[in-house]
């Protein structure tokens, strides 16, 4: 519950103060949230698995964002930001489609 | 690892990496396999497996405040990309209102400084005045301010017209076009050779000092156009263009509606809808130029060199040793 209340917290506070990204960051911005979405759908699994693990959550999203990131950044300055960020994103995917289908296997038993 | 939760069985035991008899036969895919068969951070059953160790619950959900602040950042993070993407503010826009007002400020800057030195050269001016008189060299003061009005040097003001040039009512409507299409209401915009035959018109017609939107015209000045800007002194200006002429107010308005400058306007009126406007005015006041700089040309001192003319050899420069000892070694 609190978990969720934190998540809708957070909208609601990006939603309020519009908080400004500054130039360089903005291309990072889509992946780092992907990224995010990953390392949330992999908690919520783990959580319903019964081997949730705080450190472990928190670790895995921030090393999520920030390896995604740089690997963009990477990616940016070796001219194949685009590629890079597709394959990241089709990697990210499949991990979310996959978790997502485990979350459903719980919840619903189908 | 968790094969037991059924996310992708895998249609063959798993096998043990250093045996090389049971290859599977996706065994070239491994990197998909991997991200297929384990979308779960193996972080997890690694810290279930350790807390199992310990005696304790697999799960350590509910515990510490960590989780929720993470996900208030998500949140953070998922409304800040949404509102990105929904065009409020995306970089391509901001890219463009840095660089307009990255323009702005460097016009300002730029109009600051020629300010400052139109300020500067009239206390130059000043200056020089004060200093002749004090030397009891008046009349080298009358000239100096002379050929400053006459050279642009010097700001004046006097009676005489304002000649206004704006583009056809069609151009004016329709701006920013493609600058490379040639329509027929391109016909009526004002183009550099007609603000040209303008100036020379109101020269012809007496003027003694022309400005154009500000921009003093000199001897060196230059009325060219830079695609579909006209330049005056590299300065572009922007339509409606404000020809200021110092001159008789009686007779500089009738000569230069009758010289070729007036006639020139009236046939681009008549043909192209270009639209002019001449209105005496009892006083205007003409900025000195900004840009009058002289960097090859030297007056000619004493009357012998003044007669040789442009063959100015070494040997008048040695027979006019008196005037010019310096360049002597």
């Amino acid at each position: 519950m609190i978990p969720a209340l934190g998540l809708v917290a957070g909208i609601v506070l990006g939603l309020l103060l519009q908080p400004a990204v500054p130039v360089w960051a903005q291309p990072y911005l889509p992946i780092a949230v992907v990224a995010a979405l990953d390392a949330v759908f992999g908690a919520v699994r783990a959580l319903l698995d019964g081997i949730f693990d705080d450190k472990v959550f928190v670790v895995s999203f921030l090393s999520n964002v920030f390896v995604a990131a740089f690997i963009v950044y990477l990616g940016d300055q070796l001219g194949v930001g685009s590629q890079l960020s597709t394959g990241v994103v089709v990697v990210l995917g499949i991990r979310i489609f996959s978790n997502a289908a485990a979350i459903r296997r719980h919840l619903f038993r189908a | 690892m968790n094969a037991e939760d059924g996310a992708t069985p895998a249609p063959t035991p798993a096998p043990d990496p250093g045996s090389s008899p049971a290859r599977r036969r996706d065994e070239s895919m491994a990197l998909l396999t991997g991200v297929m068969e384990h979308p779960l951070d193996l972080g997890y059953a690694a810290a279930a497996e350790r807390r199992r160790a310990g005696g304790g619950p697999p799960t350590s959900a509910g515990r510490s405040i960590a989780g929720p602040l993470v996900l208030v950042l998500v949140g953070l993070l998922l409304a800040t990309a949404a509102l990105q993407a929904r065009g409020q503010t995306t970089s391509r826009v901001t890219e463009r209102d840095l660089i307009v007002a990255e323009i702005g400020r460097q016009d300002g800057v730029a109009a600051r400084l020629q300010q400052a030195n139109v300020a500067l050269a009239n206390q130059l001016g000043t200056e020089r005045t004060r200093q002749l008189q004090q030397q009891a060299q008046g009349d080298l003061a009358d000239r100096v301010d002379r050929l400053g009005l006459v050279t642009g040097a010097l700001s004046v003001a006097g009676p005489g017209i304002t000649v206004t040039v704006d583009d056809a009512a069609a151009v004016a409507q329709a701006p920013g076009g493609d600058a490379r299409a040639t329509t027929t209401a391109d016909d009526g915009r004002v183009l550099d050779q007609d603000l040209q035959k303008v100036v020379n018109g109101l020269w012809a017609a007496g003027a003694e000092a022309v400005s154009v939107n500000g921009q003093r015209l000199t001897a060196l000045s230059a009325i060219r156009s830079a695609g579909q800007a006209i330049l005056v002194d590299y300065r572009p200006l922007s339509p409606p263009y404000r020809v200021l002429a110092i001159g008789d107010p009686d007779t500089l308005p009738a000569r230069f509606a009758d010289g070729a400058g007036g006639r020139d306007l009236m046939y681009l009126s008549d043909n192209f809808g270009v639209r002019y406007d001449v209105t005496p005015a009892p006083r205007l006041v003409l900025p000195a130029s900004a840009g009058l700089d002289v960097r090859r040309a030297q007056p000619l001192t004493g009357a012998t060199t003044a007669q040789t003319g442009p063959s100015v050899g070494s040997t008048s420069t040695a027979t006019t040793g008196p005037a010019t000892p310096k360049e002597r070694p």
